[in-house]
């Protein structure tokens, strides 16, 4: 094999991976650079070009895709960087869950097997599923059919409308009281839902009254801040700290013996309970991330 | 994600140079020129440019119709050689423009910094 065909599979090599339209004309810029690069060295070191100097140019000037790269314009950015840290904690995020709530089975007997070609490798699904969501966030702004609705905030956003968060706590109050007098309500259903929803009377003598504790200090905080029009410090502090308790409530229900006598209707409640915890859980983070990244004062060089 | 903290100046100077290679080519295609005479021209006047950096921009600015491009055989194997359209001439006078401001700018700014 001479230079010449060096080159050319080399040129070959750079025109697959190019568009169609632009192939051969960009494959005889190059074959024609490469010639006179490689006529140039050859004179420069004062000997005929052999394989070691063809090889050495071609090395020197680039891989075929990396030059084929440089022809093409820049792709489509599918996850923007500044969402690469959010994307990344978001699908392991959604995998750990998976796992967490699945690899349990393996302790109760299920073979690590057959728990990793199902639920280990199946829990993949996720960052697949976000990527396809990103593909198509893309396609709707490149098509044009969405605009940013971004606006500045003309008011600070402690702020609250009174309007909706009067209806927002007027709907909490009531889920509050139904879910209270539920026991009385269950008691009047015909049968047999007395018997499916039937509490477990331990459950209701020392596990359930601290939630209406925690709904009474709740309905105060939610008073103060409707009262005020505006979240302050320590109705903020205030709220995580009902939060939290709420979440340790939770746990305590789902850990500690029965909610109801019937176990489906139990399996259901502590699947509702588990799904109710997770969202306290999250919604606790964003709202301590959004503290952490507030402006504080710089701190000022003395002397 | 922090970036390397490694031998800023020669990223910082490439990214410098880059700024100005759009000029420096149209400058000197006032004259018909194939890839690498053009090259040539550039580095002889202290502008080196990378051969894989050179002829993808080439082919850009074609097919943004600001050359003019045709093959032809002059003492040697068949070439593509470029020049100014009329659109390029009116771009190279704009940012030869622009860039008498932008030095003229810098120096001042430069000549702040060192009072």
């Amino acid at each position: 094999m001479n230079a010449n065909d060096v080159i050319e599979s080399y040129v070959v090599d750079v025109m697959r991976r190019l568009p169609g339209k632009d192939r051969n004309g960009i494959g005889l810029e190059l074959r024609g650079l490469l010639t006179e690069m490689l006529d140039d060295r050859a004179q420069r070191e004062g000997r005929a070009a052999d394989d070691a100097m063809v090889l050495g140019l071609l090395h020197d000037f680039g891989t075929p895709a990396g030059i084929a790269a440089r022809y093409r314009p820049p792709g489509l950015v599918i996850i923007p960087a500044e969402q690469t840290r959010s994307f990344a904690l978001l699908s392991l995020g959604g995998i750990g869950l998976q796992w967490a709530l699945t690899l349990p089975r393996v302790f109760q007997g299920q073979p690590a097997s057959a728990w990793w070609f199902s639920w280990g490798l199946g829990s993949l699904w996720w960052p697949g599923f976000l990527v396809m969501m990103a593909l198509v966030a893309v396609g709707v702004r490149e098509l044009g059919l969405a605009r940013p609705a971004w606006r500045p905030r003309g008011v600070d956003p402690d702020r609250i409308d009174r309007k909706t968060f009067g209806i927002g706590f007027a709907w909490f109050v009531i889920g509050a009281v139904f879910m209270t007098c539920l026991p009385w309500i269950i008691g009047q259903l015909p049968d047999p839902l007395p018997r499916v929803f039937a509490f477990d009377p331990a459950f209701l003598r020392w596990r359930a009254p601290p939630v209406v504790l925690l709904w009474l200090l709740a309905f105060v905080n939610l008073g103060v801040v409707y009262r005020q029009g505006r979240w302050s410090p320590p109705t903020r502090w205030l709220e995580i700290g009902i939060h939290l308790a709420f979440l340790a409530l939770l746990a305590w229900w789902l850990a500690d013996g029965a909610l109801f006598l019937a176990r489906s209707t139990n399996d259901g409640a502590r699947g509702g309970i588990a799904l109710a915890a997770l969202f306290i859980a999250l919604d606790l983070v964003l709202k301590l991330y959004r503290r952490r990244t507030r402006i504080h004062p710089p701190k000022i060089a003395t002397g | 994600m922090a970036e390397s903290r490694e031998n800023p100046t020669a990223k910082l100077e490439l990214e410098l140079r880059r700024g100005a290679l759009v000029l420096a080519v149209l400058s000197q295609l006032r004259e018909p020129q194939y890839g690498y005479s053009l090259r040539q021209a550039l580095a002889q006047r202290g502008m080196p440019i990378e051969e894989g950096t050179l002829y993808p921009l080439l082919r850009r600015l074609d097919g943004q119709g600001v050359l003019a491009s045709a093959w032809r055989i002059e003492d040697g194997p068949p070439r593509r050689y470029y020049h100014l359209n009329d659109a390029g001439e009116a771009l190279l006078a704009e940012l030869t423009a622009t860039w008498g401001a932008l030095v003229g700018t810098m120096a001042g700014l430069l000549e702040g910094s060192g009072t």
